[in-house]
């Protein structure tokens, strides 16, 4: 074995930096972020997030939560009880017909979008990470403009096991959301299903919960899914993989070093198990899919490569997570 | 060809390193390292069953296949292959080489002999000799040597085959074939391999116990050689050499003869034969006192054997014929008188010798007088031996048959002899019983012999057992020639009517001192010891070269005899195909005989040599690097 390569180990892709990442700002107009450029911006401002189900935290916000409420949208009108209040009597109609109704108005919650990326080490490979963090800003953008609670959480960080955006909401945090999004640079051991249950031993609030990860860990992601559905979140998994992950293309007796884990696995005739490689892939894909659905919840695996804009004016606006 | 089998098969345990070493390529496999996101998905993929079944961790190791072939053909090498003539294996094996003087014959100028031939092939076959066989080296000529016992020890087989030399004799396979039957009864032999130039007999007279595997190495050609040399005096001074020379039946040759003498060339003659050819070429001489004459041949061409080409004789110094005979035999000194060249005793003129060349007596008590050829008459005289098996009878005798072709019965008849006297067997006793008793039997009468003969080596003795004086036969005109074969009989014996040039194989008993030991010296050095017994008589003793033998006392050379001459055959190089032996025929062997056995070990341990420079090459190169980006 060469002392050479075993001290300097040779990535399958060297990582490109957040800030290199293309962008698609016009000519013409100064960029508000190095994540996504001003167009996109300008179109995700005009995207919800549609959840499956309305998971709204009791606070006021823009989501009907159908449990009727104290808005100025009416509503319906229904009979009076003993007990009710009567401040929400309609006068007119008692006056007119000398029976109380009493008067309903639609209930708008606010939906709290938790947003989980995954920064640790085997994200810096094929510009997985930058493409967790556009996404992860697009999400955000949808749901600070969407008057939503936003609160943003990167696991696998250098300096420590979680960092952490602070729920916030309105359009006034958009730039510091990107700031946070920009500084993020990954690079840790922490495992995204230990990240997940973390999260929730702070988090507070219903709605719904996006994680931006390759997925690729050693731990069981059924108990931080559940945990997630306990929570009243609603999945929204996004793998994020490498084309040299989706199709490797390698051959001959290798020793792969574990990016993470510094753990190494000899591999011989790599090039006879490729087959078995997508066999096991695919097996994943479908396995967290399959985990995401029992759980009322969504699964999408993408590719590094992919642009922004096709992922979500695309894929995601097509199968219905945004609208 | 049959299949291969293995003389050390217990290495097959060496196959257990295999364990070892695919272990230890795998644990010590030199990889490229590389850095991955993650090694779940890999970790699976090895987890996965079909991926740990063996074969496929094979697949496309180059590296790991070839120390496995390696470490193969090394274990292979170990157990030592063989491939094996036939089905059975010779555990032990007599290998008779011949070693006649044919063996000596060259194809060509400076080429190999015959036996060099043989000794490079028995060399190939030690080289490939496998740890459970045993050679026995036997060495065949008129006689057989045993060189070495069953042995596997390559140094001493090696050492037996480096002192095969060629005996100038003629070969006597039979002789080999004896020694290893005696061989095979303290061993269980199941095959011999005889190596011959097919110059042999074409009849071997040996019933074969064993298989005999028969190589026979490529005879040579070209040869012509002497084949007999003899002289005849022709007066008490004259002689005529008779010289045959022959050549080889394969070509045609052609040479000179010389003549020497005293060591001085005194004549020359040339001949020229065909293939096969044979040419009698004679030579007068005058000698008075002893010669000593030689024969030499030179060549004119190739000349595959050289041993041929020289032949002498020592011809004796002219004196007359010491012959006694008792003055009462009127009858036979009568005849003595009329036959020129004998001094007859007893006389008045000269001093009796130590030994007589003839004697003819009727009185027992001559039978002490030492004498070459002697000739009794009388019942008498006979020995007891042969009187104990015969009678007298009372009824008239006459000669019924006798044996014409003998040289004391040439140009005589006996037919209508009277005798007196009428000898019968005694009862119960026959002709059988006289032969048995060392005697033979020259004439018969109608109840009993009435001429006997043995010869003892050192004398010749006639019998007659009827008193030639009590018969018709002295006057009959036979009874003068009788005599006169006793004294042409008498003259052969004392060499002084022709001498003869002796062969090789074995010099002809003579008569020295008695009670003396003797050093016979042979022309290449070699020694042997000989004792003559109380009648002065030395034993035969073997001459397997070409040349004088001495008989020395001490310092002092009491005889001098040559072996000059090789056997007609040897000269001729005529070769026979197959051997014949009494019961059964044996060709020559089509393919390499050999130990038969052909060890494969050497072709493993190269080709395991070559293996192992090939994964040291792929070894030794630099490391493709796979990229994924390109």
């Amino acid at each position: 074995m060469s002392s050479e390569s075993a001290n300097n180990p040779t990535p399958l892709v060297q990582r490109r930096p957040p800030h290199s990442a293309p962008l698609r700002s016009s000519p013409d107009r100064a960029a508000l972020t190095s994540l996504l450029s001003n167009e996109t911006l300008s179109r995700l401002e005009r995207l919800r997030l549609r959840p499956r189900r309305r998971q709204t935290n009791r606070t006021q916000g823009e989501h009907l939560s159908g449990k009727g409420g104290s808005s100025i949208e009416f509503s319906d009108f229904r009979d009076y009880v003993p007990g009710d209040d009567v401040r929400h009597l309609d006068w007119n109609i008692f006056a007119r017909l000398n029976r109380p109704y009493i008067k309903l108005f639609q209930h708008e919650e606010e939906m709290h979008v938790l947003v989980l990326l995954d920064g640790s080490a085997s994200m810096l490979f094929g510009d997985k990470l930058a493409a967790a963090q556009r996404l992860a800003a697009a999400f955000g953008v949808m749901s600070l403009f969407g008057v939503e609670r936003l609160s943003i959480h990167v696991c696998g960080e250098k300096e420590g096991p979680l960092r952490t955006l602070p729920p916030c909401r309105g359009r006034v945090n958009l730039t510091r959301m990107l700031r946070f999004l920009e500084s993020v640079e990954g690079g840790g051991t922490q495992r995204i299903d230990e990240a997940i249950e973390d999260v929730l031993k702070t988090h507070r609030g219903r709605g719904i919960a996006v994680v931006l990860s390759d997925f690729l860990t050693a731990g069981d992601l059924r108990r931080p899914f559940n945990r997630l559905y306990s929570a009243g979140l609603e999945l929204m998994a996004i793998q994020i993989l490498a084309p040299e992950e989706i199709d490797p293309d390698i051959a001959g007796d290798w020793r792969f070093v574990d990016a993470e884990t510094q753990q190494t696995l000899d591999i011989s005739s790599a090039a006879e198990l490729l087959g078995l490689y997508h066999e096991h892939r695919q097996a994943l894909e479908r396995f967290l899919e399959s985990e995401c659905r029992k759980r009322n919840g969504r699964f999408l695996s993408i590719a590094s490569d992919e642009p922004v804009e096709s992922v979500v004016f695309d894929k995601l606006q097509r199968q219905g997570w945004i609208r | 060809m049959n299949t291969p089998a293995f003389a050390a098969p217990w290495y097959a345990w060496l196959l257990l390193l295999l364990v070892p070493l695919v272990v230890f390529y795998f644990l010590k496999l030199r990889r490229t390292r590389k850095l991955i996101p993650s090694l779940i998905l890999w970790q699976q993929v090895l987890n996965d069953r079909r991926v740990n079944a063996p074969f496929q961790k094979f697949k496309r190791n180059l590296l790991l296949l070839l120390q496995i072939l390696l470490l193969l053909f090394c274990i292979l090498a170990a157990m030592q292959p063989y491939i094996e003539a036939d089905g059975e294996r010779a555990e032990f094996i007599p290998v008779v080489v011949d070693v006649s003087a044919s063996m000596a014959a060259v194809e060509q100028p400076g080429g190999p002999t015959r036996l060099e031939l043989v000794q490079q092939r028995l060399r190939a076959i030690i080289d490939n000799l496998l740890p459970t066989q045993r050679l026995a080296l036997i060495a065949v000529s008129n006689t057989a040597r045993r060189l070495t016992e069953f042995t596997d020890n390559k140094r001493v087989l090696r050492a037996a085959v480096d002192g095969l030399r060629v005996d100038e004799v003629p070969s006597r396979l039979e002789e080999g074939l004896r020694l290893a039957q005696a061989m095979a009864r303290v061993r269980r032999v199941r095959r011999v391999l005889l190596y011959s130039d097919g110059n042999v007999p074409e009849r071997i007279d040996f019933a074969l116990p064993f298989e005999v595997t028969y190589e026979q190495v490529p005879p040579a050609k070209t040869n012509i050689g002497i084949t007999s040399l003899s002289a005849r005096r022709t007066s008490l001074t004259e002689w005529t050499l008779f010289v045959r020379v022959a050549s080889a039946v394969g070509d045609s040759a052609s040479g000179r003869l010389q003549l020497w003498r005293d060591g001085e060339k005194t004549a020359e003659d040339s001949s020229v034969l065909d293939a096969g050819e044979g040419e009698r070429i004679l030579f007068p001489l005058t000698a008075d006192a002893a010669t000593r004459v030689e024969i030499r041949l030179v060549p004119e061409g190739h000349d595959a054997l050289s041993a041929d080409n020289r032949a002498f004789l020592d011809l004796p110094a002219p004196r007359p014929l010491n012959v006694y005979c008792p003055p009462a035999l009127t009858t036979a000194r009568h005849a003595l008188a009329a036959v020129e060249g004998i001094r007859l005793f007893p006389n008045d003129r000269d001093t009796p010798p130590l030994s007589y060349d003839l004697l003819i007596s009727d009185d027992p008590a001559d039978g002490e007088r030492p004498a070459s050829v002697r000739l009794f008459v009388g019942f008498e005289t006979l020995p007891p031996a042969a009187r104990n098996l015969l009678r007298i009878a009372t009824e008239p005798d006459e000669f019924v048959d006798w044996r014409r072709t003998h040289p004391l019965l040439q140009h005589i008849r006996f037919y209508q002899v009277q005798l007196a006297d009428s000898i019968g067997y005694t009862d119960g006793k026959q002709a059988a019983d006289m032969e048995q008793a060392g005697f033979s039997v020259l004439a018969e009468g109608r109840h009993g012999p009435l001429i006997l003969a043995r010869d003892s080596g050192d004398a010749l003795t006639f019998w007659f057992t009827f008193h030639t004086d009590r018969s018709t036969l002295p006057y009959r005109v036979g009874f003068p020639l009788l005599i006169s074969n006793a004294v042409d009989i008498a003259l052969k014996r004392a060499n002084l009517s022709e001498s003869v040039a002796l062969t090789t194989g074995t010099l002809p008993p003579l008569l020295l001192d008695p009670d003396t030991e003797y050093t016979v010296v042979g022309p290449d050095g070699h020694k042997l010891t000989v004792r003559s017994d109380a009648n002065g008589t030395v034993p035969s003793v073997p001459a397997p070269r070409v040349g004088y033998y001495e008989y020395r006392t001490g310092t002092t050379v009491a005889k001098r005899v040559g072996a000059a001459l090789l056997d007609a055959r040897e000269t001729s190089l005529n070769v026979v195909d197959a051997l014949q032996f009494r019961e059964t025929r044996v060709e020559q062997a089509t393919d390499n005989p050999a130990v038969q056995d052909r060890n494969l070990w050497s072709s493993l341990a190269a080709v395991a040599l070559i293996l192992l420079l090939i994964e040291w090459w792929y070894f030794q190169r630099p490391p493709a690097v796979h990229n994924p980006a390109a």
